[in-house]
């Protein structure tokens, strides 16, 4: 049963289990709501039992507090949106990042430092990275450096387990444990730009 | 531009922006249509060619991703080659004819200008200046550990010679002629 499993597991799959109504039992949904009010709020109280005692595992009521972040000492999560890389699509459209890219060259605009950007394209957006960077240049008037360089990124593609299923005894790649093709490259450039001269 | 068709498509020649080059330099003209393999085949076999210390790949429009590639593979067979990379628009000229005439004139030409991004690549077994926009150095030389990770792997993905026990009984009969099948390894060892 799905209340049993998840008596070892963390707040938030506690929390996350909420969400499905046809497995809780009764004493789990006042504890989810005790946890979610308590993400709210900052601080969570352990919900009242009801007359005649608790079903369920006995360590669920002694939960409390806000929900849990990443453990002490893991490494910092990689830089998000926000930051000066900006990572170009051939989907999105071209005006929008051609504005997203001006205003975190403008003063102030990027956390990462007033005029510099890194443009990053993989494959087929490439050509639209090389012309976004040229645009930006034209439009600061020749007061923008570019640096770029090119690189190698291995790609991996996963096998949908359902349709192909791997022969017995095949042998296959043993680092993909038969989930996917070995690795294939795919040319990426990265683009910095900068406005003061030259860049380090 | 429905009852126009394409005739004609020129770029515009434009010299290499790098500085200080040997005349009789190598450049690879990338196009769509290129085949990576005889790119390559011809690259290596130029740069095999004593005096051959620098190599220049460029291409434009949709050839672009084609040209990175190929400097990649390049960097990754030879090893230990310096890069600058530039980046520009190259005009390209195309010329497109109306289908459909007007009775009493000519045909109506129409010429379009495009400027499309292009890449310049420079890859040199000399060092070049450090200082100069796009360089970059070569990269460290994990291929050849790598490689031989790869041939150890290799290795230890060879199945197993078959076991000896296979062997032993024919060895035995081979060497031991007299004594019984039934009784043959513990006096085949014997005598040994």
């Amino acid at each position: 049963m799905g209340v049993a499993t998840s008596a070892a597991c963390s707040r938030y799959a506690c929390v996350k289990e909420a969400w499905l109504p046809l497995r809780l039992s009764h004493a789990i949904i006042p504890a989810a709501g005790a946890l979610i009010n308590g993400m709210s709020s900052g601080r969570a109280t352990a919900p009242s039992p009801p007359p005649g005692g608790l079903p369920g595992p006995p360590s669920r009521r002694r939960r409390r507090g806000p929900a849990p972040g990443p453990p002490p000492g893991s490494p910092s999560p990689p830089a998000v949106p926000g930051s000066n890389d900006v990572f170009v699509t051939s989907r999105s459209d071209f005006r929008a990042q051609l504005r997203r890219c001006q205003r975190l060259l403008a003063p102030g605009g990027g956390p990462g430092g007033p005029g510099e950007l890194r443009l990053h394209g993989l494959g087929l957006a490439v050509p639209r990275t090389i012309n976004l960077a040229l645009q930006l240049q034209a439009g600061a008037g020749g007061a923008l450096r570019l640096h770029a360089s090119t690189s190698s990124v291995p790609l991996r593609d996963r096998r949908d387990r359902h349709r192909d299923r791997p022969e017995r005894g095949h042998s296959g790649d043993p680092e993909d444990g038969g989930d996917g093709d070995p690795p294939r490259h795919n040319s990426a450039i990265h683009i910095r730009l900068c406005r003061e001269a030259p860049c380090a | 531009m429905e009852n126009f068709r394409k005739v004609r498509t020129s770029e515009e020649e434009m010299p290499l922006p790098f500085p200080d080059l040997p005349p009789d330099v190598v450049e690879m003209k990338v196009k769509e249509g290129s085949k990576i393999r005889n790119l390559m085949n011809f690259a290596m076999a130029q740069m095999e060619l004593k005096g051959r210390r620098q190599i220049v790949f460029s291409g434009c429009g949709r050839a672009v991703t084609k040209t990175i590639t190929c400097v990649e593979i390049m960097k990754r067979k030879l090893g230990g080659l310096h890069q600058v990379t530039k980046v520009r628009y190259k005009t390209v000229l195309e010329v497109w004819e109306s289908q459909d005439p007007l009775p009493d004139g000519p045909a109506q030409n129409l010429t379009v200008h495009k400027n499309v991004p292009s890449i310049c690549i420079l890859l040199s077994r000399d060092p070049l200046d450090p200082n100069q926009t796009g360089y970059q150095p070569p990269e460290p030389r994990h291929e050849a550990g790598e490689d031989t990770l790869g041939s150890s792997s290799k290795g230890l993905k060879r199945p197993l010679p078959p076991p000896c026990e296979e062997l032993l009984p024919k060895k035995l009969q081979v060497q031991v002629s007299d004594s019984p099948r039934g009784t043959g390894t513990t006096a085949g060892q014997q005598d040994h």
